[in-house]
């Protein structure tokens, strides 16, 4: 009797990523990008062929000197996805909040899991009401983002009370005096009353980052189902709790809880790091669903290189490969979350070029930025998998196509100037920065290589078609001669309140 | 793929996530079958425990053990320091980041909403302890594991 034949699907998969706390201590995967085609997962194996002289011409055996994994991921990130994996890319410790006022430092240590409250030097923007989110020793290794509850009390040193709806109302890590605390975002309050979908203005505890004269773009009730992006008339009004009208007459889409957060983006600065931190990589290929395939759960993996492209009308595009350590096979499938934010486009990007935005900066068809952290994958003892993995040398190379103007590339790269005349070996310098804003005016990704040494202008090629001239141009990110403390940087305006 | 046991959780991620499609049906820590897919800030959904909770794996030659649900080991290495667990082939993974237990004593039966009633209602497995925080609960058989603090 004949059977039929059950298929998997070639779309019945997954990619899950985690940042392991402990390096070699699998995660279960939390981070679950929506993947494209050129994603996959490989075996990577050293074997060695066995010829022995046992007087044949006959191959004795095979063995396996080392397994490990390759894999290869391709997205269109959103702003949280974004964050995440530059932070895997470009090194642990990689991202540093840039934090707002209010500022100001601790005046007593506190105790992580005991202390209800925090001693700090100075009230100034402290004295609204509701909650507000600071980021408690930013630059020490307990960092940590914490909900605290306006206004403080006391006459200085002023006590600042941790919100019950953190952590049990308790500083989860232990903090030093003297350690900083900061406002996470420009703009950073709550909801001090509820407000119905269709209204037009919003009422919060405190202004901090609200007082001048224009608009500002803000998230209300971030990490909740009912989360908007909105842009407000600054300032508002009141004295405390005060208030704001939406901007061109716009009107609340869904409706806010008292207490719900206001802020405007988190803004993270990710940069190349010394040597990166270890994620766990869980692929399912036809194990969704049902289905009989496999899913894979890989420990200790590190980014090998990352590009991130986009071209004319397209949308901006993330390639990752990452070496892993070692893997088992699962056995349950995981809950798979997906982030519930915009990708971005090329048509949302504002250019600066060697310094300028106006010349070549406005002729931009295409571009990628390729960051190899070029793995040291040969560090194996006694097992058959390897003992770790490390960054070596960074490699950060752009390629971008521009739409030909004039000569002046060519004689920069080639004649050492844009009025050079003859061949010279100076290295053209320039700078490299792009920022894509979503319409929102809150999501944003600003990707920043602020040295290139040009290598190459593509020559216009003539074709009989009789369309247009293009130039293909090439440039390696340098440090300046180690002026600066970077050679890539990604800077990502988001809602993730804590530091990857 | 196994059908997995499954415990009551609470999100706690940074931002509202959606819950893919097609792998439901999803319940909450009440047993109520979710009606969105998008998951919040304090939101309960029943899932697997391991997810939730950690597992741990022994490695035995080319074998890898199960040894259950959160951090487990076998009484003859309780003794041992973590180094010395890693060394013995023990495998730990933690849980997710972004998924937190529900404690079970805040919990009521699981109960199907008269209203959704339409589909026939996916059964419901009852919670799981959250055996990381309630140690003199067995994790698995306690005639062979034992749990680490």
């Amino acid at each position: 009797m004949p059977t039929v034949l059950v298929p998997i699907r070639s779309d019945n998969a997954y990619w899950g990523f985690s940042k392991e706390v402990v390096p070699g201590t699998p995660v279960a995967p939390s981070v679950f990008p929506r993947w494209q085609d050129g994603s996959s997962l490989e075996y990577d194996l050293k074997m060695e062929e066995i010829w022995e002289g046992d007087g044949s011409r006959r191959l004795s055996q095979l063995v396996k000197n080392q397994q490990g994994v390759k894999i290869k991921l391709t997205i269109m990130p959103r702003m949280n996805e974004i964050g995440f994996f530059e932070m895997l890319a470009m090194g642990a410790s990689s991202d540093t909040i840039t934090t707002a006022s209010p500022s100001t430092t601790l005046s007593a240590g506190a105790t992580g899991g005991t202390s209800t409250s925090l001693s700090v030097a100075a009230n100034t923007g402290l004295t609204g009401t509701g909650n507000i989110q600071m980021v408690v020793g930013q630059g020490t290794a307990t960092v940590e983002t914490a909900t605290f509850t306006l206004p403080v009390t006391g006459g200085g040193p002023y006590v600042l009370a941790v919100a019950a709806s953190y952590n049990g109302g308790k500083i989860a890590n232990n903090h030093s005096s003297a350690d900083t605390i900061a406002s996470v975002a420009t703009a950073n309050t709550a909801f001090t009353s509820g407000a119905s979908a269709g209204a037009t203005t919003i009422i919060v505890g405190n202004n901090n980052g609200l007082t001048g004269s224009g608009t500002a773009s803000v998230v209300l009730s971030p990490g909740t189902a009912n989360e908007e992006i909105v842009t407000i008339t600054t300032p508002g009004t009141g004295a405390g709790p005060y208030t704001y009208t939406l901007a061109n007459a716009a009107t609340l889409k869904n409706a806010h809880t008292s207490g719900d957060f206001v802020s405007t983006p988190v803004i993270h600065v990710i940069s190349d790091q010394t040597d990166g931190a270890y994620a766990t990589i869980e692929v399912g290929l036809g194990s969704l669903y049902g289905s009989s395939g496999i899913a894979l759960r890989v420990r200790s993996c590190k980014v090998e290189s990352i590009k991130r492209s986009g071209k004319a009308g397209g949308v901006i595009a993330y390639e990752m490969e990452f070496a892993g350590i070692a893997s088992t096979v699962q056995s349950t499938p995981p809950t798979i979350t997906l982030e519930k934010h915009n990708i971005f486009l090329y048509t949302q990007g504002t250019w600066t070029l060697d310094g300028s935005t106006s010349g070549d900066a406005l002729n931009i068809e295409m571009f990628d930025i390729q960051q190899k952290n070029n793995l040291a994958t040969e560090i194996q003892t006694e097992q058959l998998t390897r003992a770790a993995l490390i960054f070596g040398n960074l490699a950060v190379d752009l390629g971008f196509d521009v739409v030909y103007q004039n000569g002046s590339r060519i004689q920069e790269v080639y004649f050492g100037s844009s009025t050079g005349t003859t061949d010279s070996q100076t290295i053209y310098l320039g700078a490299f920065n792009v920022s894509f804003l979503q319409p929102s005016g809150f999501d944003q990704l600003v990707l920043n290589v602020p040295t290139i040494a040009y290598t190459k202008v593509g020559m216009p090629a003539p074709k009989k078609d009789g369309k247009y001239f293009k130039q293909s141009l090439s440039a390696v990110g340098t440090s300046n001669q180690g002026a600066n403390t970077y050679v890539a940087q990604t800077t990502v305006y988001n809602t993730q309140y804590s530091q990857n | 793929m196994e059908t997995p046991q499954k415990i009551a959780a609470r999100y706690i991620g940074n931002h509202a996530v959606l819950l893919q499609a097609g792998m439901g049906p999803y319940y909450d820590a009440d047993g109520k079958r979710l009606t969105s897919l998008v998951l919040s800030y304090g939101d309960t959904l029943m899932m697997p425990a391991e997810e939730v909770l950690g597992k741990t794996y022994l490695r035995q030659g080319e074998t890898l053990l199960s040894l259950g649900i959160g951090k487990v080991v076998l009484p003859e290495n309780a003794h041992k320091s973590p180094e010395e667990l890693a060394a013995s082939n023990y495998e730990f993974h933690s849980g997710r980041s972004d998924f937190e237990p529900v404690v079970l004593s805040v919990l009521e039966p699981p109960v199907e909403e008269p209203a959704q009633a339409e589909e026939p209602p996916a059964p419901v497995e009852e919670p799981t302890p959250d055996t990381s925080s309630q140690p003199e609960q067995p994790a698995k058989d306690a005639s062979q594991i034992e749990e680490v603090q």
